[in-house]
């Protein structure tokens, strides 16, 4: 109870300041087949940043998202989204809302991109010319617009990758400015496993303007430098149990990747940015 | 939705709309008789004239010489014809849903065994209209004898389809609930099939000469049973059944993203499983009662316009229903004609075509990332 206060009254003075928590997870703890994949997880993700969930394989980052996402439900405690419990939303007004892109597609049907990056625009009904803008500017920024009229199947994995985000982004996009829809949320499980270097600092860098316009983020990485360099917290998980939550500056040390990854590092200052930069042993 | 390959009504629609009319002139005027377009439009008029009163069959003011071919075609050919259309649209778009529901394009309502469950339930209806000594109505041919008769082969196939669901598809909280099992979705169809085939025989053995005939009609595929009760049922059934279809394209294709993703999207997918599982038991149901077991044609009809238009349901499922009317008349025309004057079970012509594409579909399933 202690720490359900603690959330309120530390939401209620944000919301003051015009920082208002967009998804908070209330003692959130998930059994699955008996075993317990998420323990007691308190959380507050703020409007309009970036937080990145980091943690060993099997940490329990897949099974925090969806439950932020009302796939599954907790098994005890709740997540809120914009201050109501996400069990009472309808599958159509929790979509207005929160987009997700899980960490596989099962997409085998030869869709063609355009089609695929256009359902991204269901939950909602702007109009066809204001849909379309939006589709096509997003397939420019990550670089699909030439693979269009190409059928999903026949696409490279990091192409099904940027196609999938650009149907995920479409879904909270509400015009070709990159204006994001107010209060929305955008859930990524390892989103760039698939994709090569440039189009991972692309990806970062327009999840960074997106969040600029008030998007809330939450992401789970395994790539830890990524993580420093963009978001603005950092959540660390480790065995269904969340470690640390703060700034990069706080979750990224020498003494917390031990104990989570379990592996000796070196963390030097970025040359250009100041952020930490985790450099593994040898 | 407003995707370039999605919008309106495209050139195949407008092709299939234009072959429908003539397929079904094509249907009236083929057969052991032959009757030439002519003649065919003299008669027209007659057919539509009084309806419902005393179906089909008005022929005053028609020259002497024309009624005996008027008779040909208002009892024989235009029922059945009628019923073949009818059937063959229920069937295809039964079939484009349950591939989407499925996300996979094997699965034909003939092949999971929603086909051979709503038969079982059929049988087990004419038992129980007939010789299972219940005696619930003396004919089967009666609008009450037909509506038990739909309503048992419903009950069959609403079964079998939640079986085959159920078990090829994940529960819903595991993560491997993304993916449809195919080597299960097809063993569970088969073992659905041997079961309502022993029930078939079952019942075969257990009742009268009469009610064995009857039974074996089903596994054929018997328009030839085609009368006007029988169309008018089967259009109450099957074109609801469609329109109702239509209306899920958008979520049918969000679907095919994965179950997680569609719900992301705003579907709300435990609805639409059962409303689509529903209106499809319906359609198969209707289609197994009034014109007996006839496979393969909702396999056969959206794969071949996934290769024209693309997977997008908004044009797959009207299209699905024109051109599975189109291939199940001509399919009954070719079973007319080939054996003249004999005729051949239309359900033979449909797995001639459908069998041969079942296993070419089954070889390049690794291109649906099936296995």
């Amino acid at each position: 109870m202690v720490c359900i206060n603690m959330i309120h009254s530390q939401q209620s003075q944000e919301s003051q300041e015009g920082q208002e928590s967009r998804i908070i997870f209330d003692a959130v703890s998930l059994n699955r087949d008996g075993v317990e994949v998420l323990s007691d997880i308190s959380l507050a993700l703020q409007a309009g940043t970036i937080t990145a969930l980091l943690g060993p394989n099997g940490a329990g980052k897949t099974s925090l998202l969806h439950c932020a996402s009302s796939v599954m439900a907790c098994s005890r405690g709740r997540v809120l989204l914009n201050g109501a419990d996400i069990q009472s939303f309808t599958p159509p007004s929790l979509a207005q809302k929160v987009a997700v892109l899980p960490q596989q597609s099962g997409l085998n049907f030869p869709f063609v991109v355009e089609d695929v990056v256009a359902m991204g625009r269901y939950p909602h009904s702007d109009g066809q010319l204001c849909d379309r803008a939006i589709i096509h500017n997003l397939m420019d920024l990550l670089h699909i617009r030439d693979l269009a009229q190409r059928p999903y199947t026949a696409l490279s994995g990091g192409e099904k990758q940027r196609t999938q985000l650009a149907r995920v982004l479409s879904q909270l996009i509400c015009s070709p400015q990159l204006d994001v829809y107010d209060n929305s949320v955008l859930l990524l499980d390892e989103p760039i496993a698939a994709l090569d270097m440039p189009h991972q600092t692309l990806l970062m860098n327009l999840l960074q303007q997106l969040a600029a316009k008030g998007l809330t983020i939450f992401i789970a990485l395994h790539d830890v430098n990524l993580a420093a360099t963009y978001a603005d917290k950092i959540a660390l998980l480790k065995a269904g149990h969340l470690i640390a939550f703060d700034s990069v500056s706080e979750v990224i040390t020498e003494a917390m990747i031990k104990q989570v990854y379990d592996i000796e590092v070196d963390i030097i200052a970025h040359p250009k940015t100041a952020k930490p930069l985790v450099i593994p042993e040898v | 939705m407003m995707s370039s390959a999605d919008s309106g009504f495209g050139l195949v629609g407008w092709i299939l709309c234009l072959f429908t009319p003539v397929m079904l002139l094509l249907g009236l005027s083929v057969g052991p008789v032959p009757i030439d377009s002519q003649q065919l439009l003299q008669i027209l008029p007659f057919l539509f004239t009084d309806a419902f009163t005393d179906a089909f069959t008005d022929t005053t003011g028609l020259d002497p010489a024309m009624a005996g071919l008027h008779t040909i075609i208002a009892d024989i050919r235009l029922p059945r014809t009628l019923l073949a259309w009818l059937v063959g649209a229920g069937l295809a778009i039964s079939g484009a849903a349950m591939q989407g529901l499925f996300r996979n394009p094997l699965a034909d309502p003939s092949i999971i065994g929603v086909t051979s469950g709503a038969s079982l339930g059929a049988s087990v209806a004419v038992v129980l209209i007939g010789g299972g000594g219940l005696n619930l109505f003396t004919d089967v041919e009666q609008w009450g004898g037909l509506s038990i008769l739909v309503t048992g082969a419903f009950i069959g196939g609403l079964l079998a389809a939640l079986i085959v669901y159920r078990l090829s598809t994940g529960s819903s909280d595991h993560l491997s609930s993304s993916q449809t099992s195919v080597a299960t979705m097809l063993l569970v169809g088969i073992a659905i099939t041997a079961l309502a085939g022993a029930g078939n025989s079952l019942l075969a053995y257990m009742t009268d000469n009469e009610t064995m005939r009857r039974i074996s009609l089903w596994n054929m595929g018997g328009l030839d049973a085609a009368s006007d009760r029988r169309v008018i049922l089967a259009a109450c059934i099957i074109i609801p059944a469609v329109l109702l279809l239509m209306r899920f394209a958008r979520q049918l294709d969000a679907m095919l993203l994965g179950e997680s993703e569609a719900r992301h999207l705003g579907v709300d997918v435990q609805r639409i499983k059962w409303s689509l599982v529903v209106i499809v038991a319906f359609a198969v149901a209707s289609s197994v009662a009034l014109a007996g077991v006839i496979g393969f044609v909702g396999l056969v009809v959206p794969h071949m316009l996934r290769m024209l238009i693309g997977p997008g349901h908004r044009r797959l499922l009207p299209y699905s229903a024109l051109a599975g009317g189109l291939l199940l008349v001509a399919a009954d025309i070719v079973a007319r004609i080939v054996l003249s004057p004999a005729e051949m079970p239309v359900g033979v012509i449909t797995a001639l075509l459908g069998a041969p594409l079942f296993i070419i579909l089954l070889r390049q399933r690794r291109d649906y990332g099936m296995y």
